[in-house]
C-alpha cells in the first residue's frame, strides 16, 4: 500500500503528521507530503487512520493486489 | 426526539437556532432536530441567516470558495471591524498570499519550538492556584492562550488585562450590545495601529511579528492596514477560542473521574481525547460565508447575498459521519472534526492551540488526579468555571 497526498486538497491541517510521522511529512508551509515507498505493514491501520481524520479527504492510499493486477486506483479512504 | 417533534417543534427550533451564549445550552438536541428533519433551513436571529447543518454540505461549501465567499465577512452578528480581517475575510488567490506568509510559523513543526515556554506558563499558572475552589476559566483556560499569544507576537505582558477587556466586549457582549462590540473593536484595531508603527514598549520582533511587517504580498509590501488585520485576526483568533477549548475539556473531565484516571493512566491518549472533545464542543459554532452565484443543494436554492452560517458543531454530530455522534468517546478512531473549520480558511493557529491544549491537559492531569465541579456551570464560553481540586501528594512532590 502507498499513500497519497493530494496537493490542491491539503490544507496544513497536520493530523496526518500528528497521527503517522513515519508516512507524512510536511514541507515548509505545512503542507503534508506520504513518503514514495510502500507503506510498511505495521504502519499501515496508522495510515488510514490518518485518512480518515484529515478533514480535506485529501489523503488516499493504492491497493497493492490492484496495482499487482494492473488494476492502479487510489481508493477513497476507509470510511463506513 | 427528532421522530416525535412536530413540523412546528422543528420550524420553531430552526427559526431560534443562535449560535451564541445561552443559545447554546441546548445545541446538541437542536443539532440533533435539525439534523434530521431540517438539514440546511432560516433562523431569524440576528436579522436573519441560513443555516447549514450537514458534515459533507458544511465540507462543500467551505470547499468552494467561488460560490460562497469570505470577503463580506464571517461572523454573524458582524465583528464590526471596519476593515476585512485578513486573511479569513478575504478570498482566493490573495487569501492564499497572506497565509503563505504566516503559515511557515505555525505548522506543528514551527510551533514545537513554543512548547518549552507553554508549559513553563502552564506550570506557572497552576503553582499560582491558592484556596479551594479555583477558577480555572480564569485562573487557567483564560491565561494560557493570552501568554502564548502575546509571546509568539511579542507583545509586552503589560496589556493583558486590556486583552481580556477587548475579547469580552467583542466576543461576548457584542452579540446583544453592538455599540460596545464595535467600540471594543476599534480600540483594538488602534492599538495595532500603534502596535505595527512600533509605537508601542517592549515589542520583540518574534519571527511570526517579523513576517507581519516585512511580509509582502503579490510583489509588494503589506501595507500597515494590512497588518493591522491580520494582528486583529490572530487576536480575535487565537485566544478566546482556545480558552473556550481548555475551559470546556475541564468542564467535562471534571464530571468524569474514570477518564481522568484513564488519561493518567497514559497521557498519551491525551491527544485524541483532545480531538473528540473538539468535535464535541467546538469552540467556535458556526462562521459564514456569502453566497455569489446561485446553487442548489438539498432543495435549497442559494442565492447571491444570501448569508449562510456553516454550523460546526451540528456537522461535528452528524450521524452519517460519526458512529454514536452524541456519545463522547475518547477512543474515537475517526475524528474528521471541524472545529478548526474545512477549506481554505482552516484555522491558521490549529497547532499552536493543540499544542496549547495537550500542554494544559498534561500539566493539570499530573498534578490534580481528582477535580470536581464545584457548581454548576455552562459547557460554553469563558465564563468562571469553578473547581474543586485534589491535588495528590506523589504528583506535587
Amino acid at each position: 500500500m502507498r499513500a497519497i497526498v493530494d496537493q490542491a486538497s491539503c490544507q496544513g491541517h497536520n493530523r496526518c503528521v500528528e497521527i503517522c510521522p513515519e508516512v507524512f511529512v510536511i514541507d515548509d508551509l505545512g503542507f503534508a507530503t506520504a513518503i514514495s515507498s510502500d507503506v510498511p505493514p505495521h504502519l499501515v491501520p496508522l495510515v488510514v487512520k490518518a485518512a480518515e481524520n484529515c478533514p480535506e479527504r485529501a489523503i488516499s492510499t493504492t491497493d497493492p493486489l490492484a496495482e499487482a493486477t494492473g488494476n492502479r486506483g487510489a481508493h477513497d479512504d476507509h470510511e463506513s | 426526539v427528532s421522530q416525535s417533534s412536530s413540523e412546528g417543534d422543528v420550524e420553531a427550533t430552526a427559526r431560534a437556532l443562535d449560535h451564541h451564549g445561552a443559545g447554546l445550552d441546548d445545541a446538541m438536541n437542536d443539532y440533533r432536530l435539525l439534523l434530521d428533519r431540517c438539514p440546511i433551513g432560516h433562523s431569524d436571529q440576528y436579522g436573519g441567516f441560513t443555516f447549514v447543518t450537514k458534515h459533507a454540505d458544511v465540507e462543500r461549501i467551505s470547499q468552494d470558495w467561488g460560490t460562497f465567499s469570505a470577503a463580506q465577512g464571517v461572523h454573524v452578528p458582524p465583528l464590526y471591524n471596519r476593515r476585512p480581517m485578513k486573511p479569513i475575510e478575504t478570498d482566493p488567490p490573495l487569501a492564499l498570499r497572506y497565509r503563505e506568509l504566516l503559515l511557515p510559523h505555525l505548522s506543528r513543526q514551527a510551533v514545537a519550538a513554543h512548547e518549552p515556554d507553554i508549559r513553563a506558563s502552564v506550570r506557572g499558572l497552576l503553582d499560582m492556584f491558592q484556596g479551594d475552589p479555583i477558577d480555572v476559566s480564569t485562573d487557567f483556560a483564560r491565561p494560557i492562550p493570552l501568554i502564548t499569544f502575546a509571546n509568539v507576537m511579542g507583545l509586552p505582558a503589560a496589556h493583558f488585562d486590556r486583552y481580556d477587556d477587548w475579547v469580552d466586549r467583542i466576543f461576548y457582549q457584542r452579540t446583544h450590545s453592538p455599540e460596545d462590540g464595535i467600540a471594543a473593536a476599534d480600540e483594538l484595531t488602534a492599538y495595532f495601529e500603534q502596535v505595527v508603527h512600533g509605537d508601542v514598549g517592549g515589542l520583540r520582533e518574534t519571527p511570526l511579528f517579523h513576517a507581519i511587517r516585512s511580509g509582502a504580498v503579490e510583489g509588494r509590501p503589506l501595507s500597515e492596514d494590512e497588518q493591522v488585520d491580520i494582528c486583529f485576526l490572530l487576536f480575535l483568533g487565537g485566544i478566546e477560542t482556545t480558552a473556550w477549548a481548555m475551559r470546556s475539556q475541564l468542564w467535562y473531565l471534571a464530571q468524569h473521574p474514570d477518564l481522568v484516571a484513564w488519561l493518567r493512566q497514559d497521557p498519551s491518549r491525551i491527544p485524541n481525547a483532545i480531538e473528540e472533545m473538539l468535535r464535541y464542543f467546538p469552540p467556535v459554532p458556526g462562521l459564514a460565508r456569502t453566497v455569489t452565484a446561485p446553487m442548489t443543494m438539498r432543495d435549497h436554492d442559494f442565492t447571491p447575498g444570501e448569508k449562510v452560517v456553516l454550523m460546526y458543531g451540528a456537522a461535528n454530530h452528524d450521524e452519517d459521519v460519526f458512529d454514536l455522534p452524541d456519545t463522547m468517546d475518547l477512543k474515537r478512531e475517526r475524528i474528521r472534526h471541524f472545529a478548526f473549520g474545512v477549506g481554505v480558511h482552516r484555522c491558521l493557529g490549529s497547532n499552536l492551540a493543540r499544542l496549547e491544549m495537550r500542554t494544559a491537559l498534561e500539566e493539570f492531569l499530573s498534578r490534580y488526579p481528582r477535580f470536581t465541579l464545584d457548581r454548576q456551570a455552562s459547557w460554553h464560553g469563558v465564563e468562571p468555571l469553578w473547581l474543586q481540586l485534589d491535588p495528590a501528594a506523589e504528583a506535587t512532590a
